[in-house]
């Protein structure tokens, strides 16, 4: 297997003084895809978030490629690789496709680069630079979100519900170009609730349960458990 | 034809300014999501920073404008930013209007301390270039208004190339879309945010400085309600469009202007000579009223960190009692003055009141409390006392008080009728503007009113003499009118409404109420009735504003009719009842007291203490006093993003403990009240009773939390069978409780492996 890219170390995280993370480790190797599993109210996108640097952890470390970066704002790591898709479409309604893409900009990228890559991608998006992207439908807004993850050339990809709301002819095609990321040697990180979608591209699963990790293995094993785990069979008293 | 053409020119002039003062409350709004109530205090602080340049230390134009708007302003508004705006993150909308109203308050308190504590200075600005001008149409329009109307052009054309143009322009906007998204882009949004919040002062305070001469002489407040003007303009364009806000603005202008014109600048029609000053209060109200706004459609629920708890009935009674018993036994020990002030503050709760239904329950906003006291006033006024042939007597009847709270309850659904649509920042705006219009046109209206209906010809006099007497009550043989008294009354009055608002509470209707305040739109779907709920609770609310006003106003005796019906009174009662706590009875109650303490008690002390302290009278007077007395009030405001909860959830969680001790408690209590008794009986003295009640107050809890800590630990650990999803969000996670849950999901237990929290 190859070196690990991002990595929880026994991380405690959540929001105030509710605890969410109870000690969670779990690694993203470079390359690989690996799918987050679990019911709702697991800690997925909890610990996604913690990757991305959008919440601050209790205790544990975060590092990627093997430097700490426990801390390190949600800004920093995007400019440092980590490309975060969050849940619900991951657009500015009130702002054009085009400015939408010019966010992206942040990173390093050349605006003229983005929109190439973007509007080559998904020509739909070409044709409406100029329009508000909260009133493009629920595929163009995730077609607008993912030409990002494909335009800045990222180290990293979070992917957070992808499929939500999508219907699923839209799912297959967004996670074929997921595939297509991770081919180029860019590590995934797949959180999903439904979890058949995502593990005909995974690597590897994890499936999450009460802030923890209960099982980490290749997605045929991982798939036979996951029935239980959704249902309760493990991991109630 | 000429006379038009000139006003015109001279309308777009003005409007222009406006513009210039719209456009940078637009800009903050847009980019930050905040409503920079203070956008005239950082004009006002602006516009008496560059007359000390220019004028005080006679610096050159050039150097001082400089100074004053690309330095001073920019810091300024970047310093808000900074230390008030960000912690407003995650608060509900109530939080982020009161916190800019603090900051408002702080900044023209601070400008009263620095330039206007010694006595009332004149500081005269002068226009740019003098009083050179050019002729137009046969008006003089002066080179000073050229040139706001160059800058107010210049100034749209290049915010609209920032604004979508630029990186930096979409990256402000894109701060108020989504702040995480955005950093999940690699952009900076507080430095977005320092961005707009820079530019938005600077804007501000280059309208301060062009609004300034018109005053003649600067005054913090005037200058402050001038730029307040603008804000209709800001609503026109939406607090979005740059370019609708221009319009707006110049809508604004021309209208003032044009009123010049048919009235003679006032002097034609004397009943309505305050109607200039109204104009901005009411195009602002229709502007709100007309225009479609966007934030007004969806009404969503959202996660803030507010959290009101309910009492029982039973403890609400039991407090209630706990009230009115520690009232009478401290007033039993008061100096007169005391007791004066402690009544102020009574009265200031019991307006207050109206707000913990109206914004605590119900999520409405009310910014013209002190408007429905005047109301109240007027009518019971002139039914009782007023010269109006009704009633002549020397004490407030019942009859009066019932007439007062039936005229506001009538008033507050009149104002919910058309209000009815809004919500939030915007309700909060159009009362404001009822307020203003009230105090402009019947509050400062000092011709008599004569009507004739059906042939009765009768006239009302509202503030013919400039002040009304407001007696007090004299019921069923007590007389209210010693202060001792009518502490009581206002303080039983108190109880029993508080009592009354939590068993509203905790009824259906209750919970309709807050149901409404979470989501509008799932109580539709439900089958509520929003519109009669709103408006069942603006009337209740309006009626008990009268009520609390009626007892303000004779708790005052006489009520001058610049006293507190500006504005700025009902802004500051509204950002103390949000910082006492809004969603609480006790809240209004420290919001009373609070302010009565904070700006009258405590600069009091201050003074006795420099008169007995000569040497440290700077420290006492000039510094504590004054900070106290000016900027005080504010100042607890500004901190309450920390806990946008209030003052009374932190008491209520500090007193936690004392129920898990009850017998410790009940120690406590029986000692204050013996020493209560060695007060009373002369053998403590007053002031050593006031500090042992103190410290013990802060002391008891914290100890009796160390003496039982152990205890209460364990009463917290982990039940078995508890319901693991639930781990970590009904009470703290501890280290014991990964043990448990990693037994529960089959993983190795490991031992503990972090420390409790």
């Amino acid at each position: 297997m190859s070196e690990p890219l991002l990595e929880l170390v026994d991380v405690r995280a959540g929001y105030g003084s509710i605890e969410v993370l109870h000690g969670v480790t779990l690694t993203v190797h470079r390359g690989e895809v690996l799918a987050l599993l679990g019911p709702n109210g697991g800690g997925k996108s909890t610990s996604l978030n913690v990757l991305a640097g959008l919440v601050d952890i209790m205790s544990g470390e975060v590092r990627l490629a093997g430097r700490p970066v426990t801390g390190v704002g949600a800004d920093k790591l995007a400019r440092l690789g980590v490309c975060t898709i969050p849940e619900g479409r991951g657009v500015f309604p009130n702002l054009t496709v085009r400015e939408n893409l010019m966010m992206a900009t942040h990173t390093g990228a050349k605006l003229s680069d983005i929109e190439a890559i973007a509007y080559e991608r998904f020509p739909r998006l070409g044709d409406r630079r100029s329009q508000l992207a909260g009133t493009m439908s629920g595929g163009e807004q995730q077609m607008l979100a993912m030409s990002r993850a494909l335009a800045t050339n990222p180290a990293v990809l979070l992917l957070d519900e992808l499929s939500m709301g999508l219907a699923p002819l839209i799912v297959s095609s967004l996670y074929e170009i997921v595939a297509q990321v991770a081919e180029t040697g860019v590590s995934v990180l797949v959180v999903e609730q439904f979890a058949r979608t995502v593990l005909g591209i995974a690597d590897r699963a994890a499936i999450m349960l009460s802030g923890r990790i209960t099982r980490v293995g290749p997605p045929d094993e991982i798939a036979e458990e996951l029935s239980s785990a959704y249902l309760g069979g493990k991991g109630q008293p | 034809m000429q006379d038009f053409l000139a006003y015109t020119v001279l309308g777009l002039c003005l409007g222009s300014v406006y513009a210039i003062a719209a456009t940078g409350l637009v800009v903050t709004y847009s980019t930050s999501g905040v409503f920079n109530v203070a956008h005239g205090a950082v004009a006002t602080m602006s516009a008496l920073v560059y007359w000390q340049l220019r004028f005080g230390w006679h610096m050159a134009t050039p150097i001082a404008l400089v100074l004053t708007i690309v330095v001073f302003a920019p810091l300024l508004g970047m310093f808000l930013e900074i230390l008030v705006m960000r912690g407003l993150r995650g608060t509900s909308e109530v939080t982020r209007l009161v916190t800019p109203v603090a900051v408002l308050l702080a900044i023209n308190g601070a400008a009263t301390w620095i330039w206007f504590r010694k006595s009332n200075r004149a500081l005269v600005p002068q226009k740019f270039f003098g009083e050179r001008h050019i002729n137009v149409l046969g008006q003089a329009v002066y080179f000073h208004q050229i040139i706001g109307v160059g800058l107010s052009v210049l100034i749209a054309g290049a915010l609209f190339v920032v604004l979508y143009r630029t990186r930096l322009g979409v990256t402000m906007r894109a701060t108020v879309d989504d702040r995480s998204l955005l950093m999940l882009n690699g952009g900076r949004p507080d430095r977005a945010s320092l961005a707009s919040w820079a530019i938005g002062a600077a804007l501000a305070g280059l309208a301060g400085v062009l609004l300034s001469p018109q005053l003649g002489a600067l005054q913090v407040f005037a200058l402050t309600l001038l730029v307040f003007d603008a804000y209709p303009a800001a609503v026109a364009g939406r607090l979005r469009s740059v370019p609708l806000t221009y319009v707006g603005a110049m809508v604004l202008g021309l209208s003032k202007l044009y009123f010049d014109w048919v009235s003679d600048a006032g002097q034609r029609w004397l009943v309505l000579r305050n109607l200039r000053n109204a104009i901005p209060a009411v195009l602002l109200f229709v502007a709100l009223l007309l225009l479609p706004q966007d934030r007004l459609r969806g009404a969503v629920v959202s996660r803030t960190r507010e959290r009101f708890k309910v009492p029982t009935l039973r403890q609400a009674v039991l407090w209630g009692v706990v009230l009115v018993a520690c009232v009478a036994m401290l007033q039993s020990l008061m100096s007169g003055s005391a007791v004066i002030s402690l009544a102020n503050g009574i009265s200031l709760s019991l307006l207050a009141l109206s707000l913990v239904l109206l914004t605590g329950y119900a999520g409405e906003i009310n910014l013209a409390v002190f408007t429905f006291a005047g109301i109240a006033v007027i009518a019971a006024w002139q039914f009782d006392v007023g010269p109006t042939g009704l009633a002549t007597k020397q004490s407030l009847s019942v009859m009066a008080i019932l007439l007062a709270v039936c005229v506001c309850a009538l008033v507050g659904g009149l104002i919910a009728l058309p209000a009815l649509r809004l919500r939030g920042l915007y309700l909060g705006l159009a009362t404001f503007a009822f307020g203003i219009i009230v105090y402009q046109l019947v509050i400062l209206q000092i011709q008599p009113l004569h009507f004739n209906l059906f042939g009765w010809k009768f006239t009302v006099n509202l503030f013919s003499t400039g002040s009304l007497t407001v007696p007090r009550p004299n019921w069923f043989g007590i007389d209210f009118g010693g202060q001792r008294a009518f502490l009581m009354l206002m303080t039983v009055m108190f109880a029993i409404i508080g009592v009354g608002l939590i068993a509203l509470r905790r009824s259906a209707y209750g919970r309709m109420i807050v149901a409404m305040k979470d989501s509008p739109a799932a109580c539709a779907t439900l089958g509520l009735n929003i519109t009669r709920l709103k408006l069942g609770v603006f009337m209740l609310s309006s009626a008990i504003a009268g009520l609390g006003g009626l007892m303000w106003a004779a708790q005052r005796r006489t009520l001058p009719n610049n006293a507190d019906f500006d504005g700025f009174a009902s802004l500051t009662l509204f950002m103390i009842a949000v910082v006492g706590g809004i969603g609480y009875v006790s809240g209004a109650l420290i919001a009373g007291i609070f302010l009565s303490l904070l700006s009258v008690v405590m600069p009091n002390i201050f003074a006795k203490l420099g008169s007995d302290y000569p040497s440290l009278h700077w420290l006492f007077v000039t510094v504590l006093g004054n900070f106290t007395h000016y900027v005080g009030p504010a100042m607890i405001g500004i901190g309450l993003g920390k806990n946008p909860s209030g003052i009374a959830q932190q008491v209520m969680d500090g007193f936690r403990p004392l129920r898990k001790a009850p017998v410790a408690t009940a120690a406590w209590v029986v000692s204050l009240a013996g020493l209560w008794l060695l007060t009373w009986r002369g053998v403590l003295s007053n002031w050593n009773f006031a500090l042992i009640c103190v410290v013990s107050v802060f002391l008891v809890p914290r100890l009796i939390m160390s003496v039982f800590e152990a205890r209460f630990a364990d009463e917290e650990r982990l039940v078995a069978g508890e319901d693991l999803d639930l781990i970590g969000l009904e009470r703290p996670f501890r280290a014991s409780d990964r043990q448990v849950l990693d037994t529960a999901l089959g993983l190795p237990v490991t031992g503990v492996p972090h420390a409790p929290s």
